[in-house]
């Protein structure tokens, strides 16, 4: 019942009641002290809420809000080839990220497995390259001679 | 006293949103930017309403305002466009406070607030300058849980029928009276020494 007091007063702040329901609760708030006083705290407390909040609300904003919001919604291209050109980047990106792995996960194994030589490079290691010596370079048959 | 924000737009300015909407859809840019400029004060105020005075309030309004663009598609012209934006606007503001709920239990306690309220008979009776007003009520409102807030800022503050808030949210009717009702209590009472003050 109480609800529906408030929502009947505050339609007649808003004037949205019709005529016979407004001429109803102006006849109730003349005999009931009550109701006139929770329609003076529902209208003061209503009040004192929008001014504070239009204060607030003043310069909430940021300097040239629409220049701003357009530039964020500028395409670089037109929108087909920028719309193309994001559908491969987003498709591609994890597969390069894949193989970046794999490939950083290969340079590990291969420096972690494999026995060093001293004449060996860091490179040759890494890339897991047998050592070459000048008889293998040159496939020369050193021992037979 | 006329509301901050007014929600009742003439006959004329609706044609002309659905003119701007239709070249907006089509690309037209400055089209969508002439349609934002009717409605991003009052989407300012409806955030500064839920979430107080902040820096936030620019970026809020800006990310919806570039979700309603790339949507633009999907809306139907079911409502109308300023109703349509606050709607988001809302619910963003709800995210907003669910992720800052730890921090508002953590400095907005009722308890605190009681404690700070200023006893006018201490004061002799004088009127508090409109700094600690505001101050209060935005304490007040802060005191809301973000339900109940939202309820008080469309329908008391925003001036929206209890059937627009009640659509708006996706609430039932009777359920916004509660809501507000609720509310109420618990701001007149953090209000009370400033009840007397505004002249009506």
């Amino acid at each position: 019942m109480k609800t529906q007091n408030s929502d009947r007063l505050l339609r007649l702040m808003d004037g949205t009641l019709t005529a016979f329901e407004e001429e109803a609760v102006r006849r109730e708030m003349a005999s009931s002290p009550e109701l006139r006083g929770e329609y003076e705290r529902l209208s003061t407390m209503r009040d004192i809420l929008r001014v504070s909040v239009e204060e607030d609300a003043r310069n909430a904003l940021q300097p040239f809000f629409t220049e701003r919001l357009l530039r964020k919604l500028k395409p670089t291209g037109s929108t087909m080839e920028s719309d193309f050109l994001a559908s491969l980047s987003a498709l591609f990106r994890p597969v390069i990220a894949a193989g970046l792995v794999i490939i950083v996960a290969l340079l590990a194994y291969n420096v972690m497995t494999v026995s060093y030589e001293a004449d060996q490079s860091a490179t040759e290691v890494a890339l897991g390259l047998p050592p070459v010596t000048l008889a293998t370079a040159y496939d020369l048959d050193l021992g037979t001679r | 006293m006329v509301p901050a924000v007014t929600h009742k737009k003439k006959p004329t300015q609706l044609v002309s949103e659905c003119a701007l909407l239709d070249r907006a859809r089509d690309g037209d840019r400055q089209a969508f930017s002439e349609l934002i400029s009717r409605h991003q004060e009052g989407l300012a105020a409806t955030v500064v309403a839920m979430l107080g005075p902040s820096n936030d309030v620019d970026d809020i309004v800006q990310e919806t305002v570039i979700k309603f663009y790339h949507g633009l598609d999907r809306f139907r012209g079911e409502a109308a466009v300023g109703t349509y934006l606050k709607r988001m606007v809302i619910n963003r503001t709800l995210d907003v406070l669910r992720r800052r709920k730890r921090f508002l239990d953590r400095f907005v306690r009722t308890d605190e607030m009681v404690l700070t309220l200023v006893d006018p008979e201490r004061n002799g009776g004088q009127i508090l300058e409109a700094e600690e007003r505001k101050k209060m009520v935005r304490r007040a409102i802060s005191a809301l849980n973000p339900k109940h807030r939202a309820v008080v800022v469309l329908r008391l503050i925003e001036g929206y029928s209890t059937e627009e808030t009640a659509q708006m949210l996706g609430i039932a009717y009777g359920t916004v009276l509660s809501r507000l009702s609720r509310a109420q209590k618990k701001i007149q009472v953090l209000l009370a020494p400033y009840m007397g003050e505004m002249p009506h």
